[in-house]
């Protein structure tokens, strides 16, 4: 037993070692970008004749609530050019009614481009003035093919994907767009900052004051997220190894998106699913190909608010990124693939797909070792010790990076809280995450369904899953 | 296994202990800065929008306090970009005055990459005359961005002395830092129109000549045409490709010949046929009916969205077409007619 518990030990360390590399890499890149992020640099990049122009795809089911809000708030963007498609994947509700009443749509024929295949086309709606605005109905077939029918009648060279039910701030698309305008031979996709709006004030699509969730469940995910952020997913940047542009917010080449066939329909992490295909499709190709993450655009979106929506979310999360490794097993260590053969996709494998079970496991076995008298009291303190302050380390080192750029908290009082909250992950929060993880994987492997598709519709408020975030060992 | 797990929870609650004090204090250190900066702020401010609204010559007194000067150039950096003609010069003659100019100057010669960064950009952002002899020995800095930064500010200086060595730093750094060197030439097109003649100059980069060919075109600088219908006749078919665009976007009558056989050129690149018809149709000239229509009946789906709509910008022959592409017996053809006729 005490050999078991050496060994998760010894695996604790690995792990902070690694996510410990990745957050000074998150670092080093997170003060380079800081330093480029002047209003003046926004300005020059709205003006540059260069600055590739964008189709803002919004996938939206049963969203009559919220989505003539959404769409405002969208076309009110800062962006030099930009179109936004509506995706109405099958919607029971008014969703049609309340866009085609708010935007003055009407009825137009328009042929289907042929670039990937989605479930049929009902209808397309286009406003009678000069709105950049275009519509589509649809059979329902799932985000993902709602995404690739968007993708087929985007008009323009980068495509955003953004949730119905995200908030984007105004400058969000400029700074997303920026490593397009670096690098627009290499960047094939870029992800930005998402961040959890319970306790912020919303008013008609727009943000209007900012808070920190009132209630704990919130709470500890806006820790998650920003370790998840300011850690792993910029240190990941850093040395393109990125696996995950969230699907509540990502900019995307188009032609490079339709090269690798769009996103799929038979995964439940479409969103990692294509950036991963992304990597794959250009390597295979023998072109260079960046994924990158900038640290500062903003999406907000709505984190669950019950243990029942979370719990459903985070096995959700673990099979989408379990059936992603599947689909791509080749890719895992192989050099062709270079940082992501090598380093991403074994970390994804070691760190988040079976770091639920190793630190569970370890619990347990501890537990056992001290109960039968195996070990002593002191070594299993000592145990739980590490593994707590391994968590605290990563958590403190990505509040630090976020603190030292941004500092997007203001006040003693919402640092001091996202810091306690820090710590209180440790006592509960952080083992039920690894116990729904753990019971994601399991369904997957109990049903059998490798790759098998589930159609969900859109809805919901989820915010898209954060892997490689380094959660594993919170 | 004791001992060495007190070594690791002790290594670990070190490191934990050290983010733990760095969060602080650095928050306590920006909070002071912050209040100072806060407490100076509105009188800064103010004093800048009076300046900026009056016509006198008269500029404000200089900052008295590291706080001043800070949030001087702070809030000049951030408002400059909004600003043109006469207040933005007003602007970079207060940061001349005011020391600015000179503190990042003095930047662009610190041993500290960061400061280095800071200066160059804020450079970038004035452009004032005064710093050209600085950013000209900037331009050598080991830091790629430090001297592409200065590269972007001296292109967009009046003084025509430097580009030669503006030129040559884009052309070194458009394989590594494209966006970079697409700057530097969006600049040099703006001010010096003449010089991305020499960027399309055949001894150049075809990297280089490939970004200076799209510019030219975006910013429809006719005086190019003759440089971007040469290099129609390069084998690389990006730059052709791009010279094509331009000099649709430019509208040049004289590269109609040439942009008609590459139209129709069956051993180019596909995006140079697509490129080449998308010019045609720009261009206007009813010469474009015949490809077009080929393009429209025999293309790929991009192919023929842009020959359909190059089509109805020819006017009514074009329109005649498209209405006669309305019986095709290909739905993928009466559709894009369709299209393009309502639109």
């Amino acid at each position: 037993m005490d050999v078991y518990i050496a060994a998760v030990t010894a695996y604790f360390v690995a792990f902070a070692l690694f996510h410990g590399w990745l957050l000074v890499m998150a670092a080093v890149e997170t003060r380079r970008h800081a330093s480029r992020l002047q209003a003046a640099n926004l300005q020059q990049t709205i003006r540059s004749p260069l600055t590739p122009p964008i189709s803002v795809l919004v996938p939206a089911y049963n969203e009559e609530l919220g989505i003539t809000d959404s769409v405002r708030s969208l076309l009110a963007l800062e962006y030099p050019r930009f179109e936004i498609v509506v995706v109405s994947d099958g919607s029971s509700d008014a969703t049609i009614e309340r866009l085609v009443d708010a935007f003055e749509l009407e009825r137009v024929r328009r042929p289907t481009p042929p670039f990937l295949e989605h479930e049929p086309i009902r209808a397309v709606y286009a406003p009678r003035g000069r709105l950049n605005l275009l519509v589509l109905e649809k059979d329902n077939g799932g985000k993902a093919d709602a995404l690739n029918a968007a993708i087929n009648f985007a008009r323009y060279p980068l495509i955003c994907a953004i949730d119905a039910d995200s908030v984007l701030e105004q400058d969000a698309l400029v700074k997303a767009a920026m490593p397009f305008v670096d690098d627009p031979v290499r960047t094939v996709a870029t992800g930005g900052l998402v961040k959890v709006a319970n306790g912020c004030r919303v008013e008609r699509g727009r943000v209007v004051e900012t808070g920190l969730p009132r209630t704990a469940l919130p709470m500890f995910q806006v820790v998650e997220y920003l370790r998840a952020f300011f850690g792993a997913r910029t240190g990941w940047s850093a040395v393109n190894g990125l696996l995950l542009v969230s699907g509540a917010f990502g900019l995307f080449r188009k032609e490079a998106v339709i090269a690798a066939g769009g996103y799929s329909t038979k995964t439940v992490g479409e969103d990692m699913e294509l950036v991963v295909r992304l990597h794959r499709s250009r390597r295979d190709q023998g072109r260079a190909g960046r994924v990158v993450y900038v640290p500062d655009p903003v999406c907000w979106t709505e984190a669950p608010e019950s243990t029942r929506v979370l719990r459903r979310q985070r096995r959700r999360w673990q099979r989408g990124s379990a059936e992603v490794l599947i689909a791509h097993l080749r890719m895992l260590g192989n050099p062709r693939y270079g940082t992501v053969g090598m380093l991403a996709m074994p970390a994804l494998l070691l760190f988040e797909l079976l770091g639920p079970v190793v630190e569970l496991s370890g619990y347990a076995v501890a537990l056992l070792a001290l109960l039968s008298g195996t070990i002593e009291a002191e070594v299993f303190l000592l145990f739980l010790a590490v593994s707590v302050l391994c968590g605290l380390t990563l958590s403190f080192g990505a509040i630090a990076i976020e603190d030292a750029s941004f500092g997007r908290y203001p006040g003693w009082n919402q640092l001091g809280r996202i810091m306690l909250f820090a710590v209180l992950e440790n006592a509960g929060y952080r083992q039920l995450g690894l116990l729904w993880r753990l019971e994601g994987f399991w369904q997957l492997v109990r049903r059998g369904e490798w790759g098998a598709m589930e159609r969900t519709g859109l809805g919901g408020s989820e915010p898209e899953a954060i892997l490689g975030d380094g959660v594993g060992l919170r | 296994m004791t001992a060495a797990l007190v070594w690791v929870v002790a290594a670990l609650a070190a490191v934990f202990l050290l983010l733990l004090v760095a969060i602080v204090a650095r928050r306590w250190l920006a909070d002071r800065r912050g209040a100072a900066d806060g407490a100076v702020r509105p009188g800064v401010e103010a004093t800048l929008v009076d300046y900026l609204a009056t016509e006198e010559d008269r500029a404000p007194p200089p900052p008295r306090t590291v706080a001043e000067r800070r949030v001087l150039r702070e809030v000049s950096l951030a408002t400059i970009g909004e600003l043109r003609g006469r207040e933005r010069e007003r602007l970079v003659t207060l940061a001349e005055r005011s020391g600015i100019i000179a503190e990042a100057e003095a930047e662009l010669r610190s041993r500290r990459l960061l400061r280095r960064r800071a200066g160059a950009e804020a450079l970038r952002q004035f452009h004032s005359e005064a710093s050209a002899a600085a950013l000209s020995a900037a331009l050598a800095d080991p830091d790629l961005e430090t001297s592409l930064s200065c590269a972007v500010a001296l292109a967009e200086l009046d003084d025509s002395a430097p580009i030669a060595a503006v030129l040559e730093r884009a052309d070194e750094a458009c394989e590594e830092r494209p966006g970079a060197a697409a700057a530097i030439l969006v600049a040099l097109g703006r001010r010096h129109p003449e010089a991305l003649g020499e960027a399309l100059d055949s001894e150049r980069s075809t990297g280089l000549r490939r970004l200076a060919a799209a510019i030219a075109g975006e910013l429809r600088l006719a005086e190019h045409a003759e440089a971007l219908r040469a290099a129609l006749e390069d084998p690389d078919d990006e730059l052709v490709a791009r010279a094509a665009r331009g000099l649709g976007m430019i509208g040049d009558a004289a590269a109609l010949e040439r942009l008609l056989e590459l139209a129709a050129a069956e051993d180019r690149a596909w995006f140079v046929r697509l490129a080449a018809t998308g010019a045609l149709g720009e261009i206007g000239d009813e010469r474009a009916l015949a490809p077009l229509e080929r393009e429209l009946q025999e293309g790929a789906w991009p192919a023929q969205a842009k020959a359909a709509r190059a089509l109805r910008s020819l006017g009514g022959r074009g329109e005649a077409v498209l209405r006669q592409a309305l019986g095709s017996p290909r739905e993928a053809v009466r559709e894009h007619a369709r299209v393009a006729l309502e639109d």
